[in-house]
């Protein structure tokens, strides 16, 4: 179809309104840039960022923040680590919630709830992922977290290879997994971003002695290792402790070995190169699911999904799948509850002490909500 | 120079040509819906130029 008017004034017209989308979405996009909103509580001692220990990172969006919780009693020192993933939610939102309200007693907690902080600055708007959480304080306040991505943001991090060479044990991985912080321990300083930024986090474990390193994620139901623990070897007793104490309060937690020959990965690395134990655990994040339906802020908070109620039924998940679905807090008080078995665990096998107080239970945090937990914004 | 930046350039010369013919092309159109076609082309090579998502 054809109409009777000026092309060339329609082309000036079609390349203004181009320009309009295009700046729309550019605001758009760099929404997600700044930093969160954390509001250290009364447990903070020390607010650190990554450059502190790492300098080479100051100014790039590979810096993070590192929250010191330190009691006025020696004791073990544990380490809490979530947001290797900006799409999991259940991990770095426990971390905040210990931030901004548990206080330690005895021993040290160092929190990095946002590992990969550039994984936080884009989204997956192609898998309709939500860019933004939004939490409901007791008070009707509203705190908002950003919903990010698996790995770094390709303008902090470019180009992909076609192949990912992992450093050092030259295991070879997709191209775009070069960007995934999970896969660049040990890291180097001379290295990929992504690889200075683990290297950076590994220095904080040195430089803070950490005897005890937890490193907090979600998986796909569909996915086998989920609702589990993976141990490096040394950690093996450890995690076997807190699987055991998790099933006291009925909460199943299966148990995995770290394998050796998959590099890269946080417990593995972490364990292999540092005097640290370390494990990582999994919950069920359904928006990360291939077989998933409506995908919007709701999956992500409130879990529930009626394809994978069905594919439960078809015996193709490796949860349970019901229709109250898996929300935030369920997730989160899992991983809450698996720290404080850790920590408790820790005590006995290394003689030591760890007392925190202001720690969700799992049954707290899933009859009050994940706002009960957060503080006001604006206070300090 | 490292060669990730030399990838870069001919990344970035490449998208501006294809931007160009498009928009050219567009220009050329006596076709409004033609037109309007390429505002679905222009856009994402637009932002890729951008280094925007």
């Amino acid at each position: 179809m054809s109409m009777n008017i000026n092309h060339k004034k329609s082309a000036w017209v079609i390349l203004g309104m181009t320009v309009v989308i295009c700046v729309a979405l550019t605001f758009n996009y760099v929404s997600m840039w700044p930093d969160d909103l954390i509001l250290p509580g009364p447990g903070v001692t020390q607010t650190k960022w990554l450059s502190d220990y790492v300098p080479e990172l100051k100014g790039t969006k590979g810096d993070t923040r590192v929250f010191i919780l330190e009691g006025k009693i020696p004791g073990a020192t544990i380490m809490l680590l979530s947001g290797h993933h900006a799409d999991e939610p259940a991990g770095w939102m426990s971390s905040i919630v210990l931030v901004e309200k548990a206080q330690v007693e005895e021993g040290k907690l160092v929190v990095i709830p946002q590992a990969n902080n550039s994984a936080f600055t884009h989204n997956y708007p192609q898998e309709a992922h939500p860019q933004f959480l939004h939490f409901t304080l007791p008070d009707g306040s509203k705190r908002v977290f950003r919903h990010g991505s698996r790995t770094s943001n390709s303008i902090n991090h470019w180009p992909d290879p076609e192949v990912f060479v992992q450093y050092p044990s030259k295991q070879k991985l997709s191209g775009d997994e070069v960007r995934n912080l999970n896969r660049a321990y040990p890291g180097r300083l001379n290295g990929t971003f992504t690889e200075r930024v683990a290297y950076a986090i590994k220095k904080v474990l040195e430089q803070e002695g950490v005897q005890l390193v937890i490193d907090l994620h979600e998986a796909q139901p569909e996915y086998p290792f989920i609702n589990a623990i993976g141990a490096h070897p040394r950690a093996q007793q450890l995690a076997t402790m807190a699987s055991l104490g998790m099933q006291m309060q009925d909460l199943d937690l299966s148990l995995e070995a770290s394998p050796e020959k998959f590099r890269g990965l946080s417990y593995r690395e972490l364990g292999d190169h540092t005097k640290a134990k370390a494990v990582l655990m999994e919950t069920c994040n359904p928006s990360q699911g291939k077989i998933r339906g409506i995908t919007d802020e709701a999956l992500v908070v409130k879990g529930i999904d009626a394809f994978y109620v069905a594919a439960d039924k078809l015996g193709r998940t490796f949860v349970p799948y019901n229709e109250k679905g898996w929300p935030l807090e369920r997730r989160m008080g899992r991983h809450l509850t698996a720290f404080t078995e850790l920590a408790l665990a820790l005590t006995e096998e290394e003689e030591t002490t760890f007392v925190i107080q202001g720690v969700p239970t799992n049954e707290e945090i899933n009859a009050k909500g994940v706002g009960a937990y957060l503080k006001k914004a604006g206070a300090m | 120079m490292p060669i990730y930046l030399i990838v870069m350039g001919a990344y970035t010369l490449l998208t501006v040509y294809i931007l160009y013919l498009v928009i050219s092309n567009m220009f050329q159109s006596k076709n409004i819906w033609d037109q309007l076609l390429a505002v679905l082309v222009i856009i994402p090579f637009l932002l890729r130029l951008f280094f925007i998502k």
